[in-house]
This record gives structure tokens, sequence and C-alpha cells, in this order.
């Protein structure tokens, strides 16, 4: 103990002492500048050192691409809630809130509406960012080319399903800086469908035909996409030249077994013209894209999938594609195999997944069909293993057999059943071993066989309700057929349920924004 | 001390007079230590006492040996100018001696009577106390002399010695004898005597005529005389102006809680506490006054000095008291963090003398407070199969053909039946002397869950000091605490177990049996009981919490200190599940084991310069408090994911054979501030107060960074006042007003810079490529929310302290609440920008008063002390565009439960009203209702439009009570002691969402209820036909599920008896009690499910947070417990 007693020294001085010390101590530990204050994030990048090499060009591309995979995506809600579940070639059962899109029930506030909605926007707004900043990088030009080609083609695509599904779209072609930029009322349609062309046209001008990695843009995709826009706005001499490009050409083949369209094993195949990457991740997170580590696999499975096989209620195929399948025979006499990669059903040896079709259902579900398609049946059900959002059954967005049956459509629809017509026809139909169609087929004739054959060839694939929507029958045949909703009791109203809703919350903040007749 | 020589064992004093002493007119200073012994004054005067001081006032001395001693001393403080330093050493001396040694060189003497030792001063050889004559008063010529003498007498009519005999405006005066008598000569007849006496209210009476004057002194109130602790010091009660709730510490160890900051419950009147249900170790909101912010509305937590966000760790023991600053006049100190309230936590501190240790057990037993009653599995099997008779879907073989009699599962009785032990061990070891004190504490805490695989257990070391040297003072408190929580993260889940499937099945990876969806005709549910067993979770926190402060008085009264905080954390969030098959359901099995494992490691440190000057002038009283402040904290995470695992036995990420994920950020913020605090006060009468603090944060942009907070306040002790009538029931009273803004910066680091989401990946066929992106807006100018209080209180006392009265009003407005202003989402820049926009209101009335009963001759003695608040909670604004908050998800198909709009209170139950069932179809044709069938639910128009649709909703009620209200009634009786504690609130609704997940929701078990379900023979019931589809949407959200959610409450009932202390000497202690305490035993609610206190405690993905208070999503039930207890002192 200090024996130093404050009576034998200057009183002051030990103060002095004992005082200054505190200080000395105290501003050795503090930092009083106001520097202190400035904590940049440490964690993230910043938007202003950005775009400005060919690595961020290649990032702000895969950002692009990011949103197709997702649950919000074509992971789930446009791999089956907003697109499949709406044909009239299934009939999901009710799950509220979760297939309210399905069963007609939707309102503008549903969320899973919003979730679709907002991906297919997040890849315009990349591809706007993309499309602004790249040009201005210094980078080999062949690459950038690219580059910008990719990043037109997603564009067109996210524009294309916007306004299909919603009808009426906001057209922003240019990077979002500030809230203005987004405050802009919907476009005209006649607008929407020039500037999907012109970015196709673009894009395959600049694409290769053979892509960088697996599962990028090329020029072929971009080819039939076009040929798909031309189709759509009923251009049926424009939609034949791009498609006739696909068909004519070799970069496409159809492969000989059809239920390879649809099967993890042969992703990536001859016939795949475009193709949704899934990845497998057991440890995913659910999220849109840019939430770290989403999920990236075929997450619609349990909302096709059959009752027992799945968390919800199931899905069935309805009678009359069930009826169209067994009216035709092949050429050796026996059911469309088609049928078989499509459906389930109680024929015997059949199975569900794992099982005997007659021990996984019970009573009447046994009578029911249910769909097959995209399943992976080498599984014990829709769910496993361990999670959902693990199957890798990659989507394929476009394919061959669907662009020959869009070709014979146009073809028809500009010149008649010409030879052409009837040659991407028979191909499709040689493939399943199905007999050529009736030779001499009207005009008339000729267009109901092609969509007849759409259902055969592409049933449960999402893009039914849209050839529905544009062929100007979707309200008759739901409206005439309640049975197609059987299992929910849903009712399609006409001149509402054609398109899904504006997301409320869009139509609340944006003043200029219209919602949708009905909702 | 080498200065002295012990060998002489010989007193020597060194008395070291400082600066002189100011002295006050007429308050006295003086000190009543210690309870009075029921020792006689020869046995008082004959015990021993060691002692070392050095320059130590005289009434400091003087306290000690009254601590050594229980001796209580008697004295006027400025008679015996008690302010005087002195040293002193003694080894082991009667006190005679040592009052000899100390008070003799000083002219002062001492009379000793059975209870108190009088202290007098001497005129030479003469015991017998004189006037003293004030050198500074002239006698006035036209006044002659006069001597007044009598008796002062307390309440009880006996004489009252030592009392302080003043003529008003001189330092003239006596102290009375040991019978009370006194003597003095006063200058005239127009004199005034002031009689005080500490504990005793001071009373005048003018001289006049009399030569006698005889009074008697009222006992004062002793609330009066409490130290109260504000945010950068402390203050006498009666001086305080802002609204604070103070709980002691006797009133903390009603209850036994993992959780300190579950103890403020009840206890203060405009503070909620909602407990989380009854997990060991989870959370616990408090609510001071109301939520003003839809973020974090968690008050700010000062533990002795250090500013920090939780009180969880502290071991309750330890606690020697608690403080909320409620009003912006007492928080506003804290500034920009203060808006939410701020609360004080005091540990203890050591006492001078012998070393103290106490040990401290209790062990007890808890179960569930109320079961739910559930269907067993044939009534089960029955209402699953008119469910699907309803649905037209076919009945599944589990439920008819391949019914098991056998099997018959209580899940519940499996969850939380059997009863759960709690132990709980403390020591601690405190002393100390005049230059340094010291407590040691430790604990050890050990509370299993009354839910099956949880629980808690928590480590707790303390160390606090301080030194003094001179004028130099040097204080330390230390705090080590390691909690361990094991959670049952699967408690609660929806779509869980049903009575008709097994617990285990061997052939099962795991062991146990699970949901066939075939089978059992469900397509989701699984064994949570089962995989609450296989799943580990543990998280561990490490926390260091420490605080030195150093001091230094450079003149008289200015106070420079330093003060260094730092507040260390390390914490591990371990999660395995391993590889188990149940059945093929959804989550029933996993073919992947899986570790998560994330590290958190904080460091906050904080550095504060403050400069504090007291003086007294006159009647002028000016307290001066000035400071600069430094707060950094750093938070920083990692975190990595493997899987597949080889066994799983190892459980370790190097054992894993995939590598998953890794995770890690920087959380970093510092806040820079100057503060200011002035408080006068004119003769103890009028009050005032203004504070100020300037803080600059770095979580703002540059331009915003720097904030004010100004608040004023005063307070008028009227009873103070001549015109104040004596003796009048009401004894003392106080009306204080404030007024301040306040701010709060809980809004997250970096949000006010946009950033590039590096998170936008793709996988294309060869691996996954990254991808960047622009994905939000951020707001540059976001800035602190404000909340601006207005407080009127009063302090009021009446019959000389029995009772007491504390009432508050408060308005407090707060504004620039940080909401969401949604924007739209085709921008891809995500759905809304943060803005402060919103105002919320919160106004309220706080009523707390204590009846202390004073002992009789039976010794019969009690206290009652009883808090109740109302309060009013409305959203004035939201900001323009934006639209009513949505929240307590209480479905895994996110069906919500509250909205929070404009003229609500926050977090409101929103939905459909139930009118009844439809009975036929004609109804429902009537209300044009569409998949409706009779046994749905009938909903009311409300806008009767003749369609039902979202126009139709309503606000259905309020989570936050509209009164709240606790008593504590404590007494003791020869030795044995009782203690009450009851709590309740009232005007509050629950959602009960267990109607939804055990009634309508397609799986689990069913509540007992859906036996009364509609069918055509059975018409008469409110509960709706079964049904697993359910095409009507009878599970929206609707008033089906809400409740009234009041209840009262006996929390806790405490009966204790003191061993007599010559029992306990023989056992060589000091003391001992034992004790018998129970907790939540009785509860008066007509809430449905398990318990009433629901909080916002939600699940893991349910109702969590703000806007899912009150929601019921199957809360973990608050436990009942019963504990022994026994407390030792050596």
């Amino acid at each position: 103990m200090i024996s130093m007693k404050p009576t034998k020294m200057p009183r002051f001085a030990y103060r002095a002492i004992m005082l200054s010390a505190l200080l000395l101590m105290s501003s050795v530990l503090t930092d009083c500048s106001e520097k202190a204050l400035d904590v940049p994030n440490p964690n993230q990048l910043s938007p202003s050192i950005f775009w400005r090499t060919a690595d961020d060009a290649e990032k702000g591309l895969v950002a692009t691409y990011g949103p197709l995979t997702t649950i919000q995506g074509w992971g789930r809600m446009l791999g089956a809630i907003l697109t499949t579940l709406r044909g009239d070639d299934v009939n999901p059962f009710p799950a509220q809130e979760v297939n309210d899109v399905g069963t007609f029930a939707v309102a503008a506030t549903d969320a899973r509406v919003a979730e679709g909605w907002g991906e297919l926007n997040a890849i315009v707004a990349r591809a706007n960012q993309v499309l602004a900043n790249v040009p201005t990088i210094q980078m080999d030009e062949t690459r950038k080319k690219q580059i910008l080609g990719e990043a037109y083609f997603l564009r067109a695509l996210a524009h294309f399903y916007l306004l299909n599904m919603w009808g009426t779209i906001p057209l922003i072609r240019k990077p979002v800086n500030a809230l203005e930029d987004i405050l802009v009322p919907q476009a005209a349609p006649a607008e929407v469908w020039a500037s999907i062309k012109s970015d196709l046209k673009l894009a395959q001008t600049n694409l290769p035909a053979q892509p960088k990695d697996v599962g990028r843009a090329t020029s072929g995709a971009a080819t039939a996409l076009l040929g798909k826009a031309f189709l759509y706005t009923k251009d049926w001499a424009a939609a034949t030249a791009e498609f006739k490009k696909i068909v004519d050409g070799s970069a496409y083949k159809l492969v000989p077994n059809y239920q390879d369209n649809f099967s993890a094993t042969t992703n990536n195949n001859a016939e795949s013209i475009f193709e949704l990457q899934y990845q497998n991740s057991s440890t995913g997170n659910w999220g849109p894209s840019g939430t770290p580590n989403p999920w990236r696999g075929q997450a619609w499975e349990p909302d096709i999938a059959p009752k027992g096989y799945t968390s919800q209620a199931g899905t069935t195929i309805n009678r009359w594609v069930f009826d169209l399948f067994i009216k035709e025979k092949t050429t050796t006499g026996a059911i469309d195999p088609r049928a078989f990669a499509t459906m389930i059903w109680n024929y015997p040896g059949a199975k569900v997944y794992q099982d005997d079709f007659t021990k996984a259902f019970n009573g009447t579900d046994q009578n029911n069909v249910w769909v097959r398609k995209y399943l992976n049946f080498d599984r014990t059900s829709s769910l496993t293993p361990g999670s959902w959002a693990y199957a890798t059954n990659n989507r394929r967005l476009i394919r061959l057999g669907d662009v020959l049956l869009m070709y014979a459509e146009a073809e028809n629809e500009a010149s008649g059943p010409t030879p052409a017509a009837y040659a991407a026809m028979n191909r499709v139909r040689a493939r399943a071993t199905m007999p050529n169609i009736a030779p001499g087929l009207s005009k008339d004739a000729f267009r109901e066989a092609v969509r007849t054959e759409r259902v055969l060839e592409l049933t449960a694939e999402g893009d039914r309700f849209l050839d529905l929507l544009r062929w100007g029958t979707v309200a008759d045949v739901f409206t005439k057929n309640r049975a197609l909703r059987s299992n929910s009791g849903g009712q399609f109203q006409a001149n509402k349920n054609e398109y899904l809703p504006i997301p409320q919350n869009d139509v609340n903040t944006n003043p200029k924004m219209k919602q949708n007749p009905g909702y | 001390m080498k200065s002295f020589t012990p060998s002489r064992r010989q007193l020597r004093w060194v008395m070291t007079v400082s600066l002189v002493q100011i002295t006050l007119l007429i308050a006295l200073m003086s000190a009543a230590l210690a309870r009075p012994g029921k020792a006689n004054a020869q046995e008082l005067l004959a015990r021993r006492v060691s002692l070392s001081v050095t320059h130590k006032p005289i009434k400091t001395v003087l306290s000690q040996l009254s601590r050594l001693t229980t001796a209580r001393f008697t004295y006027s403080s400025t008679v015996i100018r008690a302010d005087r330093p002195v040293s002193l050493v003694v080894v082991n001396q009667p006190l005679s001696t040592v009052l000899d040694q100390l008070l003799k060189p000083l002219s002062l003497s001492y009379q000793a009577t059975d209870q108190e030792i009088v202290l007098i001063r001497t005129t030479a050889g003469s015991a017998i106390p004189t006037p003293e004559t004030g050198s500074q008063v002239l006698p006035d010529p036209a006044n002659r002399a006069v001597t007044v003498s009598g008796t002062v007498l307390d309440e009880k009519g006996g004489g009252l010695p030592g009392v302080t005999v003043l003529v008003k405006g001189t330092s003239q005066g006596t102290v009375t004898d040991p019978q009370g008598k006194y003597t003095l000569s006063v200058p005239g007849p127009d004199a005034t005597l002031v009689f005080s006496f500490v504990g005793y209210l001071p009373q005048e009476v003018r001289v006049g005529s009399q030569s006698t004057v005889n009074i008697t002194l009222a006992p004062n109130d002793k609330i009066l005389e409490e130290v109260v602790v504000v945010g950068y010091g402390t203050q006498r009660r009666a001086n305080v102006t802002g609204a604070i709730g103070s709980i002691k510490t006797s009133d903390i160890n009603n209850i036994t809680t993992a959780n300190a900051s579950a103890l403020i419950q009840g206890k203060v009147a405009g503070v909620r506490v909602e407990n989380a249900g009854g997990a060991p170790g989870a959370g616990v909101n408090v609510i001071v006054r109301g939520t003003g912010t839809f973020g974090n509305d968690q008050p700010l937590y000062v533990i002795d000095g250090n500013i920090t966000t939780s009180m969880d760790f502290l071991n309750p023991n330890d606690i020697a008291g608690i403080e909320i600053l409620k009003d912006a006049s007492a928080a506003a100190i804290y500034g920009n963090r203060a808006a939410n309230g701020v609360v004080l936590v005091t540990t203890k501190q050591g006492g001078t003398g012998a070393t103290k240790i106490n040990f401290s057990t209790k062990v007890g037993i808890q179960g569930p407070t109320d079961r739910l009653k559930f269907m067993n599995a044939r009534q089960y099997a029955d209402y699953i199969n008119q469910a699907a008779d309803n649905d037209k879907q076919p009945r599944a073989l589990a439920n008819t053909t391949a019914f098991d009699p056998n099997v018959d599962t209580d899940w519940q009785k499996l969850a939380i039946g059997s009863a759960a032990p709690v132990q709980d061990y403390s020591l601690n070891l405190s002393g100390g002397n005049d230059n340094a004190k010291f407590y040691i504490s430790g604990q050890y805490f050990d509370q299993k869950g009354i839910v099956v695989n949880s629980g808690f257990k928590r480590y707790n070391l303390r160390a606090n000091s301080t030194f003094t040297k001179g004028r130099f003072r040097l204080s330390e408190a230390l705090a080590l605490s390691r909690a361990v929580n094991t959670p049952n993260v699967w408690w609660g889940r929806e779509r869980g177990e049903i009575p008709t499937i097994p617990v285990f099945n061997p052939k099962n990876d795991g062991g146990f049996a699970g949901i066939d969806p075939v089978f059992n005709g469900l397509p989701r549910g699984i064994n949570w009981y089962g995989l609450s067993f296989l799943n580990e979770n543990r998280q561990t926190n490490d926390q260091m919490l420490g605080s030195v402060g150093a001091e230094y008085e450079i003149i008289d009264g200015l106070r420079y200190k330093l003060n260094l905080g730092l507040d260390y954390t390390v914490g591990n969030a371990f999660s395995y599940l391993p590889t188990f098959f149940f059945s093929t359901s959804q989550e029933a099995f996993n073919n992947i084991s899986r570790l998560d494992e994330v590290n958190v490691r904080g460091l906050g440190t904080l550095v504060e310069h403050t400069l504090n000057y007291g003086k007294t002038v006159g009647k002028h009283t000016v307290d001066v408090l000035a400071g600069y402040t430094q707060q950094v904290n750093e938070f920083r995470s990692l975190g990595a994911t493997g899987a597949d695992f080889p066994t799983n036995s190892l459980r370790v990420i190097d054992a894993s054979t995939v590598r998953v994920n890794a995770t890690g950020d920087i959380q970093r913020n510092v806040l820079q501030s100057i503060l200011g605090r002035i408080n006068y006060n004119y003769a103890g009468k009028y009050l005032l107060s203004a504070t100020v603090r300037r803080d600059g944060s770095s979580r703002f942009a540059p331009q915003n960074r720097f904030g004010t907070f100004p608040s004023v306040s005063a307070g008028w002790r009227i009873s103070e006042e001549s015109f104040f009538p004596k003796n009048s029931i009401l004894s003392d009273a106080k009306l204080r007003g404030s007024y301040g803004v306040l701010g709060s910066q809980n809004i997250g680091n970096y949000v006010t810079t946009s950033v590039l989401n590096i998170n936008a990946s793709y996988f294309f066929a060869g691996g996954v490529q990254p991808g960047t992106a622009l994905t939000n807006f951020a707001n540059p100018n976001v800035v602190w929310e404000t909340s601006k209080t207005t407080d009127i209180g009063t302090d009021l006392s009446f019959l000389n302290g029995t009772f007491t009265v504390v009432m508050d009003y408060y308005d407090r407005r707060s504004e620039g609440i940080l909401t969401n202003l949604p924007i739209p989402t085709f921008g891809g820049v995500g759905s809304s920008i943060v803005k402060n926009a919103a105002t919320i209101r919160n106004q309220g009335f706080e009523f707390a008063g204590t009846y202390n009963h004073r002992p009789g001759s039976n010794g019969l003695k009690y206290s009652v002390t009883g808090n109740l608040s109302s309060i009013r909670n409305r959203v004035l604004a939201l900001g323009e565009g934006v639209s009513p908050i949505n929240g307590g998800g209480f479905t895994q198909e996110s069906l919500q439960a509250t909205r929070t709009d404009v003229g609500q209170p926050v977090g409101s139950f929103y939905g459909f009203v139930v009118d009844g069932v439809y009975n036929t179809q004609d109804q429902i044709t009537a209300d044009g209702r569409t998949n409706v069938r009779p046994g749905d639910f009938r909903y009311k128009d409300l806008n009767n439009d003749g369609k039902l649709n979202n126009d139709d909703r309503t606000y259905l009620g309020s989570p936050i009570p509209k009164f709240e209200y606790g008593a504590i009634f404590n007494a003791t009786y020869r030795g044995f002691d009782l203690s009450l504690f009851v709590q309740g609130v009232q005007g509050n609704k629950i959602w009960n969402a267990n109607k939804f997940k055990h009634l309508l929701d397609f799986g689990g078990d069913k509540l007992i209820a859906g036996t009364r379900a509609w069918t055509p023979a059975n018409t008469n019931t409110d509960i709706p036909r079964a049904t697993l589809s359910d095409p009507a949407n009878n599970r929206r959200a609707s008033s089906f599920y809400v409740e009234n959610g009041s209840y009262l409450r006996l929390k806790s009932m405490q009966f204790g008896y003191t061993l007599p202390v010559a029992f306990v000497k023989k056992m060589q202690l000091s003391g001992a009690r034992v004790y018998v305490q129970g907790q939540n035993l009785l509860t008066a609610t007509r809430y449905t499910g398990y318990d009433p206190e629901i909080g916002r405690g939600g699940s893991p993905s349910q109702a969590a947070g703000l806007f899912g208070a009150g929601v019921d999503v199957g809360i973990y039930p608050q436990a009942r417990s019963v504990f022994a207890g026994i407390d030792i002192a050596f």
C-alpha cells in the first residue's frame, strides 16, 4: 500500500498526478474523432464499384438467370401452381392458399401469384442492368455480344410469360435507379410483344448455337421462342419461318424414348431447346433469387403428385385426357406409350412410386387417373429424399416436340395442311409409334388434330392454359365442363380467370397500375 | 497503515481537517443506523470492535461502529460537525474505549441509553448539553433573549433523545438529552424553533410567549429517505422528478426463474413483462409504457453502469435493486436508445465488517398449469371418418377396417407427463472495510423443462469490489456466465401426432413410429415427440460483463469519473439432425444427417468520462453532470453446415462428408455521445431537472448522424410549504411533471446504404456460378425514431409513511417510426423501402401503493404493496401509402391473426365474425355463399352488401391488456415469514390457434370439443362439421379463435422460518432460514388453451415477434412448481 500521505505533499500536486493519470488512461482508450462513426458495411458489395470488369458482366448475367429455378420461379410457382394446375388437363384437389390459382379461387392478395410475378420481373430488372451496363465494359467483344444476347433472351422470356399470364404489364427496359422509374402505367400488349420480338431477334443474332455452358440460352432457343411469340400473335408466316429453322435444322432431334424428356437421368438431351437447370441441394432455403442458398430443385412435384404421395391432397388427370389417350392405339395396337409417361391409373402392374397401385389408394381413389409426368418414381414419394425440393428433373421449357407441333399449327394457319405441316405432326406421332394422321384433312380438321396432338404430347407440361387462352376457348371449356374442377368444385369466371390478378401490392403502390378485370 | 505500530496495541488516531465544510443551515445530516438491538447499554458498550479508518467523516465511522456493534448513534450533524474527517485504528477494543478515543479529542461525549448512544458536545467537565451560540447571530436589541425548555416525544409518547433543536435561521441550537428534554436560549419571542431528527418529520414552532415548548415528532415516510439509482448517479427519492419504478431485493426473491428479467413482472406499474411461455431459458419481453415502434420495443439495460441489451444472464441473487426509468426525464440521459425505457440494475456490494458467507439452495418440482383435453383413438377415428364422409373421400384403413384397439397414444401425456426438477445453488462471500469492500458470488442453476427433452442450465460467477484511498475511489464489477439451453424445438408443431399410431416402431431408423400417408389417410404429420429425442439442439452463451470505474474528487463536490465497460459474448448454436425414418410422410424421414453450427463472438466496449459537481449555497442545491461517452459494439459470426455423416455418433463438421454451407458476417456500430444534466432544488421544496444528450450514431448516414434529446422536469414538494397543514393524514406530498424527447436507434446496422446482392447465383450443368444483382433500395434518409413523453405524477405519503402512493399519467407519442413503405415489386428491387413514417401514441395511468404495518407489541409485521396500470395504445399514422401491417401467422399456410392499422392498437386481432353454424341449405343460399354446406361457419356480412368477402373482416380485440396489476404481501411473525405475490391482466384477448391446430387443420390430434361437431343429428353446436378439405374455409381468421385473455394468478407464495439464533449458533452458523415456495399455484382465467401467459413467443416459424403477440400457436406451457429451500449464513 502506498504510504504517501496527502498531508505531506502539496495537495494540488497529488491531485494533479491522480487526475492526469486518469486522463492519460482515458485518452488512450478513447478515439474521440467522429471518423469512428464511419462504419461501412463490411459484408456486402457497394453498387458503386460494380460493372467495371468482364467478371462483373458475367456475374450480372448469372443473376439474370438466377430467378428461373427458384421455388418462386419455375422451381414451383411457375413450374406448377401458376401454370400446370390451371390447365383443363389436370384437376387439382383443393389446398387452401396453396393452389387457389388452380381452383380459380385466387385473389389479388395471393402470395403465390406475387412470388411468380416477382421472380419474372426480377429477370427483367436484372437483364436491364446487364443491357445498360455491359456495353461500356472493356472486355472480349465476342463474349460481350453473347452476354447481351443472353440478357435479351431472358428479358423476352420473362416478358412473354408475364404478358400471357397477367394480360397487361408495365414495360420497363431500363435499369431502375429511383422510385419514379417504377411508377409507370401498364403498356399496351402490342408494345410488349414488339419488345419481346425485338429482343429475341437481337438474341438470335448475338447468340451462338452452342452455349458456353449447358443451360445458357442459344440462338436456337431464341429462334424457337421468337416463333412462339409470332404464333401467339397469330403472325403465322413469321412463326412458320422461325420454326422452320429449328424443324429443318439438325441441331435438335426427338429422343427415341418419349419419357426421356421428363427424367433426371436424361437431362439436356437432344430434344431440349431451352432447359432450366435444377440443382440438388438438400440444405437450401425457401427464398427467391438473392437469398443465400435458395432451393433450386424440382419443388413442384408435391403439387402434382398423387394423394398419399404428397403433403397435399394431390392432383388427378381429367378423364377426357385419359379417354383421348385410350381412343387411338399405336401401330402395334398398344396404348400410346406417352399415356404411361403422362398418367398413372389402375392398369395391371401399375405402380405409384414404389407401391402397387391397388395398395396405394383406398376406395374411390382407385378409380382416379393420377399424374405421372415429371414425377420421380424411382423414389418413395414426391417428398423423398428428405425434402421435396431435391429433385433435379430439369424443366424442358422448350423442346423440339412442342416446336414441331407449333410449326404444324402455324403452317396450317398460314397455308393450310401442307405436307410440311403433316410431316411435322407425323414426326411427333412416329416417335410414339402412333400411326400417321389421316391424309387430306381440311384446314379446320387439321387444326383440331394439332390441338388434340398437343394434349397427347404436352399434357401437364404447363402451357395448356396458355394454349386455350390464345385459341380463345378457355372460358368456354371451363364454364361448360364443371367436372374439370370436380376435385375442388372450383368455378371459372369468364372475363376474370383468363388472367391472374396483378399482385395487390403493386396496384396499391402504383397509382398508374390497373387491376385486371374481375379482381 | 505502516505509519501505525500495531505492536503498541494502542489506539492512535490522526485527524485531518479538510477544507472547511459548508455547513447546511437546516438540513441535518445524521444517521440512525442498524436496527435497535435488544442489548442494554452496558452490553453495547462492552462489545469489542476492530476498525481501521483513515480520513473519513465522523458520521461514516459512527455508521461503521453501528454496524459492528448494532449500537444506534443519535446526534445532530451540525452540532458535532459530522463531516469532520478522522482516522482511527482499533483492534479488539470495547466500544466504550473506542468512543472515548474517538470523541474526546473532538470535544464530544456520549450518553448511552437502552437503545441509543447519544452524542453531545462537551463543555468543560460537563456532559449536559448546553446551548451553542452562533457567532453570526446578533441578538436584536428589540428582543430580549429568553430561555425555552421542553420535552420532545416520539409518536408513542416516549422521550426522544438526540433531537436537534435549532433556532430557525441560525446555527444556534442544542440536542435533546436521553429523556428527550432540552433547554435553549433564543433571541426573543419571534424566534422559531426547528425540531429535527432522522426518521421523523421536522417541525417548526414559534416560541412566542411560551417558556416551555413540548412537541411530538411524527415519523417520516421512509420512502423519502430512499436513494434511487438514476442514470449516471443516484438521487434521493424525495428529490426525484421523473417517473422511476424501483424493485427491492426482497421483492425479487419471490420468483424462481432462469431468466432474471422475468423478475420484473407485476412489480412496477406501467411495465409489462411477457413470458414467452414457460420454456426454461425462453426469452422474456419487457415493455415499458406500451409499444411505441414496429421494430424492437425492448428497453435498454444498464447493469452497474454497463450499457447492454439484456439482463437475462444475471444471477437473481446478485441483484441489489432494479430501477426502471419510465419517462423522458428519467431516461433522457440515455438519449437515442432510451425511447423504450431503461432498466437499471445494480448488483450487490460488500459491506464493512466481518466477512459474511451465505449459502442458499433450493430444489423444486414442476408440472404444467393445465392440460388440453384431446380425443382418444376411437373418438379420433370416428371424427376423421365423419370428415372423410363429409368430404366424399374414402375412409382411411387405420380408422376403419384396420383400426387397432390396442393403440391409443396420449401424446400430450408423453410430452408433458412427468414432473421436471429444478435445482439452484448459490454461494456468496462479502465483506471488507472502509477502504476496500468485496462481494463474490457463484451460482449453479439447472432447470428441466416440463416438456420432454427441454432444459436449461446456467453457471454464474461475480466479483464486485470497491477501493478507496483519500479522494480516489475505484470500483469494479465483473460477471461471468454460461447459459446452456437445450430446447425442444418440436413442441407445439401443428399437424402433429395422432392417437391411432403407436409411439415406437423398432424397425424404423430412430426407433419411432410415424404416420403412413396411405394407411392413415393423412398426407402429412409426423412423430414430433420422437423427433425431439433424435434432434439435438443446444445453444451455449458465454458472457463476460465487466466494468471498472475510477473516480477522483478534484475539489470538494467535484468528481471526475472514468468508467470503462466491457461486454464480451461468445455464443454457439448447435443443431444435429440424424438420419431417421418414421414414415414416408413429409419431414417424417431424413436420409442425410445434418449439422448446423454457428459461433458468434461479440465485443462491446464502453468508455465514459463524467464530471459531477454538487454544491449547496443557502437554500439552493445544484447538482451538475457532464459527460462524454463512446460505445462500440461488434459481432462477428461464423457458421457451417455439414451433411451426410458416416455415423450419427460423430457430430462435428470435420466428420461430415459434405460441407454444405459456410456463413459469416460482421455487425458493428459506434455511438458517440455527450450528455449533461442539472438538478436544482430550492430548500428541498422546488425541484428542477434538465437533461440533454447528443448522440452520434454510425447507423445513420453522415448528414443524419447526430441527434439531440432534451428533457426537463420539475417537482414541488407541497408538504414542505408552510401552509401545508401539519399532522394531517397526508404527511408528504410531491407533484411532478416532465417532458422530453427520446430516441430509438433499434434499426439494425447498415440499413441506409444500398448493397449488391451476391446471392443471385444460377446452376449451369457443371456447377453453380455466382451472380450479383441489385435487389433492394436503401433509404439513406432513415433516422432514429423519436418519442415525446409528457408525464404528470404525484408521490404521496399518508400517516407518516404508513401508506404511500405514487401515481402517474403519461402521454407518449412515438414519431418517425420506421415502417416499410411498399413499392411495386415489378421493379425488381424489392417490395418496400424503409421510411420514418408512422406515429404511435401510448397513454396510461399508473398507480403504486405500499402499506407498511408498524410492528406492534405482538411482533407481527406486514406490508402490502400493489400496482395497477392502464394503457391505451393506438397507431395514429402509418405514413402515406403504407399499408396496414399483417402479422401473427398461425398456420403453415400463413393465415394471419393480426393487423396493425391507423386507429387500432399495435397487433390487433383481425378477421371475420362467426355468427354460428349453418343448419340448412336455405340459410346458405340466402347468404349467397358457394362451396358451403350445413355445418359450416356462418360469418357476419358486416358491410351488408350481401356478399362475404375480405371487406367483412373487422378488429376482434387486442392482445394488449387494458389493465395490469400486481400485489405483494409480506409478513413476519416470530421467525416465520410469508410472502404472497399475485399478478394479473385484464381486458386482453388471446388468439387460440390450438383450435385451428387441433380442430380445423387436417392433421394432428383433435380436441375433445370436436366430438360436439355439427352433424345433421347434432345441430345445436358452435363447432363446425368435420372436414379435412374445408371447402368453405372454416379455418380462416375469425372470432372463433379469439378468447378472453384476462387472468389473475397467484404467481408465488413463500413460507419461511428463520431458525432461532441460539440454535444456529450451536451449529457454528450465524443464521439459517428454511422455506417452501410455490409458483403459479392458482390461476383464475377463462382461457381454454394451456396458459394465458402467451407473450409473443410463437414457434420457430409462426407468430413470433411484435405482430404475433397473444397468438397461441401451442406455446410452451407455464409450469406450476413447488420448491423447498434453505439459506445459511456463516
